[in-house]
């Protein structure tokens, strides 16, 4: 086979084969863009780099982003948005997805394993269930909060090794705890035995605490691909001493200095060391590395090593064909034997056609992951909620700007009331990611939507 | 560090040049027709039939069709369609409790039920409307006060008061096979109506389905 008929052949094979590939990005067109610009306009300008993301990546990433702006979303006190994006993620979360043709596309030996929708790992969907909790009790609906604090948990059911199966505590305590402020005595305890039985620790904030302060803390867990041919997802993780909560500092009273009234209503004439009496000791309740690292082997994973086994077998098997063609055409020719010189140029272009092969498998394992998510959860407790207007921070060790996080509280509802912050506002290692821009055309739709989503939330 | 299970690698070097070769000779590339590729537009379901989107927990469907059973249930019940004076019912979200691991607006099915119900028993059953008291009070105050007239209605002494509560519970059990990917979900919905001055439970009434499905196993 002479240079040329190879790089012709080639070519042809390379082709055909790159127009398998299923990850084809595109662009915007200029109405869209011009939808775009219009949607974002509406959208508070700290959310707006997750927002249009969320445009332009459409349905493949939707999950993705949605749970990153609904996030960011309670970071910027934007609770409405944030309880659409997370309603948005879970329901697609909860679809199940079968029969998917993008689902098909990541299994095949010629496209990666990130063509198929974002769903997340069960970590990642435990935590969108756990931020769609704590708006729940954000609004006070304690049944709804308990409802998805007990999805959260389920989410960890799916871990291969049985001790490391439904092994988030925290979700099991915070369902507890909701049924205690919707005052379902018998299911708190039941709900906060089992928590305890996981989380032995949980037991420094007593069930009957009406306060409950949720700090998030560190970043969390970021994806890569190792192996070979990254075929292997594994995790990279950040210290979790960085920004370690250390405590909940005293709450200081947010009151007018001219509204006598709210101030004389406060029990003592010192609410700050009233408040913080009550307050319990700090408990580190959640680990999100743990859990993302404990679920065991995905079942995915037998395809992506038979990808990554394909890719080098045909790889050993395209040089060893060339080259015994080779030979075997060289040794036609110098003896003259034209059918002997036919056979080798045929192993030769087998030899051609499966090292091409090799080139087109792609056995990489799936990396997008949630990057705004924390590393660790922390637990404060109070025995009686401290006062609407009360402002309330965490202490941080070895925090850069200072050594508190401000907390977000949210109030009494009904008997109970809840305060939640975030050492890392604003920090997302998706940002860096770059867009994927989606040329589905099922997504012209779901752009239409969002116009509705970000109307309904403001 | 992630820890991987071992799977048994499907591929040896000669069969896969046999794939390859097969693949491409016979094969080539297989296009995908993915369903709705184009996208779809607005269509109009039967609420009461499964739709094109569902997983294994409470659905619209399962809404329509629990409604519609408690309300024949309901509607059947001697002791409450038979009685001289038609029992003064409050049926709303406030004694409906969601127990079960799907959050859920109780609203819908507490709003359906008192709708069809309402609409069915045709003056046999009496609904009151609890929500709607702080506005009613202030209207009669307007009425008691002179500042409107009274309207063509009577004017009564006092706001109706209540026979009975229907009061209900949603539970869940949910399941999951590791090896299969299975998972599963019961749901079993639970009615009770009370009588509003001694407790007395004079009807009960339950739905209840079990569901399963496994998603794709990239995505488990």
């Amino acid at each position: 086979m002479n240079k040329l008929s190879r790089t012709i052949l080639s070519t042809a094979i390379a082709s055909t084969l790159v127009a398998c590939a299923g990850l084809q990005f595109g662009k915007l067109s200029d109405a869209e863009q011009a939808n775009m610009q219009q949607l974002m306009a509406s959208v508070p300008e700290p959310l707006r780099h997750t927002a249009s993301r969320l445009f332009e990546e459409g349905e493949r990433n939707a999950v993705l982003n949605f749970q990153s702006l609904g996030l960011k979303a309670m970071e910027q006190s934007q609770f409405a948005l944030a309880e659409r994006s997370f309603d948005e993620a879970l329901r697609r979360i909860e679809a199940i997805y079968a029969n998917n043709e993008h689902a098909k596309k990541a299994k095949s030996l010629w496209t990666e394993e990130r063509v198929k929708d974002f769903k997340g790992e069960p970590y990642e969907r435990a935590m969108a269930y756990y931020y769609r909790g704590l708006l729940y009790l954000r609004a006070g609906d304690y049944q709804n909060a308990r409802a998805s604090f007990l999805q959260a948990d389920y989410q960890d059911t799916i871990s291969e090794r049985e001790e490391f199966s439904g092994d988030f505590a925290v979700m099991t305590y915070l369902a507890g705890w909701s049924s205690m402020c919707d005052g379902d005595k018998v299911r708190a305890e039941d709900l906060l035995r089992n928590a305890l039985s996981k989380a032995p620790a949980l037991a420094a904030i007593p069930m009957n605490s009406q306060f409950l302060a949720v700090i998030d803390a560190g970043a969390g867990p970021v994806k890569v691909g190792t192996g070979k041919h990254r075929e292997l997802l594994s995790f990279e993780e950040s210290p979790a001493a960085v920004d370690q909560v250390v405590g909940l500092a005293p709450p200081t009273l947010v009151v007018a200095s001219n509204d006598a009234q709210v101030a004389s209503g406060i029990p003592g004439s010192h609410a700050t060391a009233l408040y913080s009496t009550h307050f319990t000791s700090l408990v580190k309740a959640g680990d999100v590395v743990y859990q993302a690292t404990t679920r065991g082997g995905r079942p995915i994973q037998g395809i992506l090593d038979g990808k990554a086994q394909f890719k080098d077998n045909a790889k050993a098997a395209g040089e060893a064909a060339l080259a015994v063609g080779q030979t075997t055409a060289l040794a036609g020719l110098y003896s003259d034997n034209a059918d002997m010189a036919g056979v080798g140029a045929v192993i030769g272009l087998f030899g051609a056609i499966a090292s091409l092969a090799s080139d087109a498998a792609k056995p990489a394992a799936d990396t997008r992951h949630w990057g705004n998510l924390p590393r660790d959860m922390y637990l404060v407790g109070g025995e009686f909620p401290p006062p609407d207007n009360a402002s309330l921070k965490a202490q941080v060790a070895n925090q850069t700007a200072g050594n508190t996080v401000p907390l977000s509280y949210w109030g009494k509802k009904g008997s109970c009331s809840v305060a939640w912050g975030k050492t890392r506002t604003g920090a997302d290692s998706n940002d860096a990611r770059k867009v994927e821009t989606s040329a589905r055309p099922a997504d012209k739709q779901f752009r239409a939507t969002l116009a509705e989503i970000f109307r309904r939330a403001d | 560090m992630f820890k991987t299970q071992k799977y048994p690698v499907p591929f040896s070097r000669r069969t896969t040049l046999l794939i390859v070769l097969c693949g491409l000779v016979f094969g080539g590339c297989a296009t995908h027709n993915a369903p709705h590729s184009n996208g779809m537009g607005a269509i109009d379901l039967d609420p009461s039939l499964k739709g094109p989107v569902s997983g294994v927990g409470i659905e619209g469907r399962d809404i329509v069709a629990m409604s519609d059973q408690m309300m024949r249930d309901l509607l059947s019940t001697h002791q409450l369609v038979n009685r001289d004076a038609p029992p003064r019912i409050i049926l709303d979200a406030s004694q409906f409790e969601n127990s079960s691991s799907q959050s859920i607006d109780k609203s819908m099915i507490t709003d359906r039920m008192r709708t069809a119900l309402n609409r069915s028993a045709k003056g046999r059953m009496v609904f009151l409307g609890r929500n709607y008291a702080k506005r009613v009070e202030e209207e009669r105050e307007l009425k008691r006060s002179g500042i409107t007239d009274e309207g063509t209605i009577e004017m009564k002494k006092n706001q109706a008061g209540v026979d009975y509560i229907l009061g209900g519970k949603m539970t869940s059990l949910d399941s999951r096979n590791g090896k299969t990917g299975m998972q599963q979900r019961y749901v079993h919905i639970n009615f009770e109506m009370f009588d509003a001055e001694n407790s007395v439970i004079v009807w009960s009434g339950d739905y209840e389905f079990a569901r399963a499905a496994a998603d794709d196993v990239v995505y488990r």
